[in-house]
Formats: C-alpha cells, sequence, structure tokens
C-alpha cells in the first residue's frame, strides 16, 4: 500500500498492529479519526493515556484493578475464605456474571504451557499459600479450561497444596445446561454419565 | 448384520478420468487394465468417498486433472436398503468439502466410520519396512474406530507429550524443572497406562484371528506370531518415567511410553522383515487386514467394503485361489479388485456361485464387459 503522507502512513502501521486488525481496516480507522474535531481525537487519545498509565494488577488477586486493591477483595461482604482459581480477568468478568460466586477471585494470569513458553514461574502462583493462610481459607476452587494446559496447572496446583489442610474442588464438567442428549459429543456425554450427581443436587441449587 | 454397498459412482476430473459414471455389483467388482489406466484411482475414489481421504498418500490437489482446477467423486450408498449420496470435492485453494445427502459436514471425524472399508494394496510393505510409527498407526487407526474414548486418551496423551517435550527442550537443570515434571508425568501415566492396556485386549483378539487367517493362506504349513514391544512394565509409565528424566533431558525428548512401543512380526519365530519371502510377506499383510476386517464386522455389525489393489501381487496360485476362498459371500460384503490379467483373474471365480461384474479400463474409460465375451 502506497501512502500519500508518510504521517498518515506511521498512523496506520500503528493501528494495524494491534490484533485482528489487518492494513484496510487501520486506513479505514485512521482516515475516520482525520475527519474528526481536534478535541475529539485528544480526548480519545487521552482515554488511552490514562488506561494505561493508572490500570494496575490488584496486589491481592492480581486482578486487573484501578487501585492497590481490587474492589472484589475490598469487599467485606464476600466470603474470603473461599478462593476461585482462574486463568486471567476474562475468566473473573465471566465468573462473576453468573451471580452465583460470593467468594474472592486469584488471577494466575495464564496456565502451565512449555510450547508457548510459560512455565508455572510466569504465573502468580507465588503469594497462594501465604493468601490462603492470611484469608484462613477453607476451599480453593478451581476454574480453568477443560485442555490439557488446565488440567496441567490444575494438577500442579493440586501437589502445590497438598500439604495445605484446605479442601481442593473443580467446576462440574458435563452437559452443557439446554442441551440435547443426541447433540451433545461422546466425550462429554461420556463424562456426565461416570461424573452423575445424586438427583437431589440438581434441584435443591441455592 | 448390516448391509453395505456401493451402488455407483461418478467421478469428474479426478486424476486420469474426465467424466465417468459406473454402477457396480453389490458382490465382486474386477477391474482389469493395463499398467496406468487408473485401476488404483477408481479404488482411491471409493476410499475418498468413505474415508475422506486418499489411501496412496497423494495430497487431494495432486489428484486433480491436470486440465481442470477441480475435483467431484459421488457414490451412491445403500445401506441396510437406505440410499446415501456422499460427494466429495476438491478445488484449489478451497477447502476440501463433504456432503451426506446434500448436508456438509463440519467435522469429517464424524463422517469416518459410518461407511467402513478395508484396504490392501502393495503399500501395505510399509508395515514391514519402514518405521514403528507406521504399525503404531495401524494398530492406533484401528482402535480409535472402534473405541472412541481409547482416540480421546491418545489425543489427550500426545497433547500433553508434546509439553514434556517442550519442556525438556528448553534444557534447564533437573531441579528447576521437577515440580512441572511430577505432574506430567503424572499425567502422562495414567493416559499412557490405560493406552497400554487397550492395545493389549486388543491384541489378544487380533493376533489370534491373524494367525487363523494365515494358516488358510499358506495351506497349514507356516505360523506367525505378532507380539507387542512395550518400552514400559504395564502400570508401571509414571514411575518409569520419573527414572528416565535424566536421560530425556540429556536427548530432549521423552524415551519412553505408548508412543515408543512397537510390534514384532515374526515368520515360524524369525523376524519377517528379514526371514520371510515376498509372497509370505503378502500373506502376512493379507493376514493382518483380513483381520481387522473381521474385527470391524463382528463390533460395528456391518461388513465392510473391501479394496484388493493388484490382486495377484507377488502370490503364488495355490495361495490366490485359497484366498479367493477365504472371501467368501458369508463373510464378505461388496469387494473391489484390480488386476492387470483378467484371465488369470477370472479363472478362479469360474464355477463359483457369486455375482460379479467385470470392467475394462482403456484410455481412462471404464466399460462393463460380459463374463462370456471373456471366456
Amino acid at each position: 500500500m502506497n501512502f500519500p503522507s508518510k504521517l498518515i502512513e506511521d498512523a496506520v502501521n500503528a493501528f494495524a498492529s494491534l490484533p485482528g486488525i489487518g492494513k484496510k481496516t487501520a486506513l479505514r480507522l485512521t482516515l475516520n479519526l482525520l475527519k474528526r474535531e481536534e478535541h475529539e481525537v485528544n480526548a480519545f487519545l487521552s482515554s488511552l493515556q490514562k488506561m494505561k498509565a493508572n490500570v494496575g494488577y490488584c496486589k491481592s488477586c492480581n486482578n486487573i484493578s484501578d487501585a492497590q486493591e481490587c474492589e472484589i477483595c475490598t469487599n467485606k461482604q464476600r466470603n474470603h475464605q473461599l478462593i476461585c482459581i482462574v486463568a486471567d480477568f476474562r475468566d473473573v468478568i465471566a465468573v462473576e456474571s453468573t451471580n452465583q460466586f460470593r467468594g474472592v477471585y486469584h488471577v494466575l494470569g495464564g496456565l502451565i504451557s512449555p510450547m508457548d513458553g510459560i512455565g508455572p514461574n510466569d504465573l502468580n502462583l507465588e503469594n497462594l499459600v501465604d493468601r490462603i493462610t492470611k484469608n484462613e481459607a477453607t476451599e480453593i476452587l478451581l476454574a480453568l479450561a477443560t485442555t490439557v494446559e488446565g488440567d496441567t496447572t490444575n494438577f500442579y496446583i493440586y501437589r502445590k497444596l497438598k500439604d495445605v489442610n484446605i479442601k481442593i474442588s473443580t467446576i462440574a464438567r458435563g452437559m452443557a445446561v439446554g442441551e440435547d442428549i443426541e447433540y451433545t459429543d461422546e466425550v462429554t456425554l461420556g463424562r456426565s454419565i461416570i461424573n452423575r450427581v445424586p438427583f437431589e443436587n440438581t434441584f435443591s441449587s441455592k | 448384520m448390516l448391509e453395505l454397498y456401493l451402488e455407483k459412482i461418478s467421478l469428474l476430473y479426478f486424476k486420469n478420468y474426465f467424466s465417468t459414471e459406473v454402477n457396480f455389483s453389490n458382490q465382486v467388482n474386477i477391474i482389469f487394465g493395463n499398467n496406468g489406466e487408473g485401476k488404483t484411482n477408481m479404488l482411491d475414489a471409493i476410499h475418498y468417498l468413505c474415508l475422506t481421504k486418499s489411501f496412496l498418500n497423494f495430497s487431494d490437489v495432486q489428484n486433480i486433472h491436470p486440465d481442470s482446477n477441480s475435483f467431484l467423486i459421488k457414490g451412491v450408498f445403500n445401506k441396510n436398503e437406505i440410499t446415501n449420496e456422499i460427494v466429495c470435492s476438491v478445488e484449489k485453494e478451497q477447502k476440501k468439502v463433504i456432503k451426506k445427502n446434500k448436508k456438509n459436514y463440519e467435522k469429517f471425524a464424524e463422517h469416518i466410520g459410518q461407511f467402513p472399508l478395508v484396504v490392501i494394496s502393495p503399500l501395505d510393505f510399509f508395515l514391514i519396512n519402514e518405521g514403528s510409527d507406521y504399525r503404531r498407526r495401524f494398530l492406533d487407526g484401528m482402535l480409535s474406530q472402534l473405541n472412541s474414548n481409547y482416540l480421546e486418551n491418545l489425543v489427550q496423551y500426545n497433547k500433553v507429550l508434546a509439553q514434556r517435550n517442550s519442556l525438556l527442550k528448553t534444557k534447564q537443570n533437573l531441579n528447576s524443572i521437577e515440580g512441572l515434571l511430577d505432574v506430567y508425568d503424572f499425567q502422562l501415566g495414567q493416559l499412557g497406562n490405560k493406552i497400554l492396556e487397550e492395545r493389549v485386549k486388543f491384541l489378544e483378539e487380533f493376533i489370534n484371528l491373524c494367525n487363523q487367517i494365515y494358516l488358510v493362506l499358506s495351506g497349514n504349513k507356516e505360523i506367525i506370531a505378532l507380539e507387542y514391544q512395550g518400552s514400559f512394565a504395564s502400570d508401571q509409565l509414571e514411575t518409569e518415567l520419573v527414572n528416565s528424566r535424566n536421560k530425556d533431558l540429556q536427548i530432549g525428548y521423552t524415551t519412553i511410553g505408548p508412543h515408543k512401543d512397537d510390534l514384532k512380526f515374526l515368520l515360524n519365530n524369525m523376524p519377517i522383515k528379514k526371514f520371510a519371502s515376498q509372497g509370505q510377506q503378502k500373506s502376512f499383510l493379507i493376514s493382518l487386514k483380513l483381520a481387522q476386517y473381521s474385527i470391524f464386522k463382528n463390533h460395528l455389525n456391518i461388513k465392510p467394503i473391501l479394496l484388493l489393489d493388484d490382486f495377484h501381487d507377488k502370490l503364488d496360485a495355490s495361495r490366490v485361489g485359497r484366498l479367493i476362498d477365504l472371501l467368501n459371500p458369508q463373510d464378505f460384503g461388496q469387494i473391489f479388485i484390480t488386476d492387470t490379467d483378467e484371465k488369470k483373474l477370472i479363472h478362479h471365480f469360474e464355477g463359483k456361485s457369486r455375482d460379479f461384474k467385470l470392467f475394462n479400463l482403456e484410455n481412462s474409460t471404464v466399460n462393463e464387459v460380459s463374463f462370456k465375451t471373456l471366456t
């Protein structure tokens, strides 16, 4: 692509460095900004700058946070003895939107995967044991992806905590709600049969 | 037992075929013609319809006629009196499409197994001459089609294995990765022990069938054996992985596990690769494939389609005769046979009350010929 202006070319390249944005989309976004009023563009840029300068990570749970500690960790209403372990902050949003969880989180920042260059030391695992002690936690809920990397991370945490007296649970694996038996894949259906639950549990949910 | 046969096939720009349509017998179909006329390609087209890919190790694009940008294979199968139209089309720079009764498949894996097929071809010699991965793939292929749980375990095993190997390749010292190796060795141990257990259980039935078939083929003269060569003791994979950590770390990959196991083929207690004639090797390979056929038939309750490429390949007349006796209509469904010499072949079928059709291939066109014109 040839540009009549070096300045536009730089802006296009900056947009194109974002994931999911190709050269053509980048050009469209650039031209859109070019047509806008100067104060609009300034507001746009300063919102990005403020975001980058001020967003940080919660010092207890490693969730995205504007303050030193996130809103969930500072909330006295929540059960600090129940800690849910998730891979990244998007999973916090997902679990929060269920409205079924009133404990606190521990965000790992990824899953163990040597193929992607991520080892246990790259995850936020160092302070987990301290946190369990400090919170007098009684249960750890593992809410990680049901992939090989998720399983490996689950086992790694399980082994790390084997000398800590705490209940370790994981989210249920099986049939999706509202799904027909005939359209469920064999592996999922097979798991659901092996891990079947007492019927009372299906309607006595809190 | 469910009936399965291919009623007709149409080919458009597949390999050396421009446009061809053939109606088949539901029992024996003999395709003859000179070298290079496309006998094997016809079998490959059938293979495409059943298993979505070529058995000749060609890529999809290599199978397109040089004058075209795409090929199309259409087949009408009769499965238990219900007709199913299967279409496979490949276009350059496009994704391959498989349709059943005009409906696209999202995953080809859903198609595989619905129209089971076994192929016997000169390429089978790979199983004897090449490395252990060919033999594992043969074994795993059979087990995966019969047992989806096995396939799931195998896929998981390979994923964990890839992670463990990546970790070993980083060449860190053992102390710093020991914690993570504990986890991988535990996971591989769980999965690998199950894989070994299933393989051993399956081979018991399979080896027995191979022996019986080989005895018939050789006229009760020779005894074959298949031995599973494990790289670890059953139920001990985790412990053995822990013990081989130092070695694995030096080499940079995992040296034991089901991915390193092999099958040993023996004839009268000697390795087949070195001590058997080509005819004996061929008989052995036919026994493997017919045992596979028999296992599919029993487990899936359907008679698979059988492809026999280059029928007289390496076999003497008495073994060919015994093979044809084995392929009787009680035990086998639809069969496709290719050969260069029709006279030699149909002589074996004379006097046997079987329905069969003969096809002559010349200049890339298929003509059905009547039995009488040849005798």
